[in-house]
């Protein structure tokens, strides 16, 4: 049978290939946990640090109450990028991170992506005419695990108060997959990161940003995790750089430590 | 535009596992095939369950066995040995226990349809239990064998619930083609998910298509040897 004979030699070739391709655990290089709302600016970010300290980056997206569980059970992450900073503080009493490493990053903002909507009015006249709205299918990332769940979660009962009907919620892993559910047409309308609507440059008639007051900010801490590898010090360094400030702000976010510390120098 | 990195370590994987699940499935199905007891009963329902345990019940269990507070992951670090959840080896040990029935249920019933008195005559002749394991069983298995090999590697490799509980999705080391092609669809990168999964497509349908053809061919060798006097 010539085409078992093929298999056969195929398999032979597979096992070998397995056998001599030691897939060596990179020990320098750096394990981060990054939320879903950051993967283009991180991956922006970690091409750039890559290029400039020769360390390999290996970044695992996902909701930030994901990677708590996942930490608290032993995940072998060095840093911890999260959406918010009550994860951290979960982390922090489990004395799972280093003390002293928890910063601020970056602060996201949550924005409304309706792509049937074709308006340019401002933001507060958008939200008053969509108080009358029927949205039959609204996507949100999950509120227990993603802290931009939570936060669409608050819009959304602002919206509800003020009107707006909708009849069924989608609730995704990740604020990634929010995306992907209003992107495929699966969902009428979603609640997702402001970064990810520039990112894919979506046009701007078919979002809204939500109004700060409707939902507590998302002030996303960075940390370094017990254990870590002695080169994360210097991603998280390198998150504070004026690089990684202009990819973050291309992106939408706000740098509310940054301008802090700008104004304390005048 | 191809994940190298995530393909080579899903069929490292797959070989590692079908490779140690083989080991500790021959002697068990073995056991299983001629041993008529409850006890033995007992032990072919637990082997049998991953079939239909949803993968995250399994992947939840093993996540607080071989968690750093589970028992089994407190002794592998009291021996000084890598934490077992989030790593390859912890996979390994996911996925033997997720395909398990995958790698006995062939090897038990190639081993059942091993005429006894072959057996017997070997017994008469003087040889050994393991002899008699080794000279008979083993080559009269070898289709069984084949196949339990073939859908234990399938398997693994199309394992996603057990590895997403327990694998972390860290690329290079618990990124396996499943996972990825996940996160890829997440993060509307469907040109990598499409490359990933037509290679997964093709694979699935080369194994298969291989396994027919080897139930092919021992069903001919058999219907020969029926004709040929013995």
């Amino acid at each position: 049978m010539p085409f078992l004979n093929a298999v056969k030699y195929l398999t032979y070739l597979v096992l070998l290939s397995c056998i001599c391709i030691n897939s060596n655990t990179h020990a320098d290089a750096l394990r981060v946990a990054v939320a879903s709302n950051f993967r283009q600016a991180g991956a922006e970010i970690f091409q750039a640090f890559e290029a400039k300290e020769k360390i390999e980056v290996k970044a695992s997206y996902g909701s930030s109450g994901k990677f708590v569980t996942l930490i608290s059970q032993g995940a072998p992450f060095d840093l911890f990028l999260a959406a918010d900073s009550a994860s951290i503080s979960i982390l922090a009493s489990q004395a799972l991170i280093e003390p002293d490493s928890r910063q601020i990053y970056a602060q996201g903002q949550l924005a409304w992506w309706q792509p049937g909507s074709q308006s340019m009015v401002d933001n507060n006249l958008y939200f008053q005419a969509l108080s009358d709205a029927n949205i039959p299918i609204v996507a949100l990332a999950n509120p227990s695990t993603a802290p931009y769940g939570q936060a669409a979660l608050q819009a959304l009962s602002e919206l509800q108060r003020r009107g707006m009907s909708v009849q069924k919620t989608l609730t995704a892993q990740s604020v990634s997959q929010a995306f992907q559910f209003v992107s495929s047409g699966n969902a009428d309308a979603g609640f997702v990161a402001l970064s990810q609507l520039k990112a894919r440059q979506i046009p701007p008639q078919q979002w809204h940003l939500v109004p700060s007051e409707w939902y507590s900010p998302l002030i996303q801490e960075a940390v370094i995790l017990r254990g870590h590898s002695p080169a994360a010090q210097r991603l998280l360094h390198f998150l504070q750089s004026d690089q990684a400030a202009k990819a973050m702000l291309d992106l939408g976010y706000r740098l509310p430590h940054k301008q802090n510390a700008v104004s304390s120098h005048d | 535009m191809i994940d190298w990195e995530t393909i080579i370590l899903s069929l490292k994987l797959a070989t590692t596992t079908t490779f140690l699940l083989l080991i500790v499935s021959i002697p068990f199905a073995w056991w299983l095939s001629r041993s008529t007891g409850w006890f033995s009963r007992i032990a072919e329902t637990l082997s049998t369950l991953p079939l239909v345990l949803p993968p995250t019940v399994l992947g939840f269990y093993l996540l607080l066995l071989l968690g750093k507070d589970g028992p089994i992951g407190q002794l592998a670090n009291k021996l000084g040995l890598e934490p077992l959840v989030f790593s390859f080896s912890g996979l390994v040990i996911g996925s033997m226990i997720y395909s398990l029935p995958f790698a006995v249920q062939p090897l038990v019933a190639s081993f059942k349809s091993i005429d006894k008195h072959l057996l017997e005559a070997a017994a008469s002749l003087r040889a050994s239990p393991l002899d008699q394991f080794i000279s008979i069983a083993l080559p009269l298995a070898k289709p069984g064998l084949l196949s339990a090999a073939i859908l234990t590697f399938a398997h693994t490799l199309g394992e996603f619930g057990v590895i997403l509980m327990i694998g972390g999705n860290i690329p290079g080391e618990t990124r396996v083609l499943s996972t990825a092609i996940y996160d890829h669809v997440e993060a509307l990168e469907y040109t990598q998910a499409h490359w990933l999964s037509g290679i997964m497509l093709l694979g699935a349908f080369i194994i298969l298509l291989s396994l027919q053809a080897l139930r092919h061919k021992s069903k001919a060798k058999r219907l020969e040897s029926g004709i040929s006097p013995s």
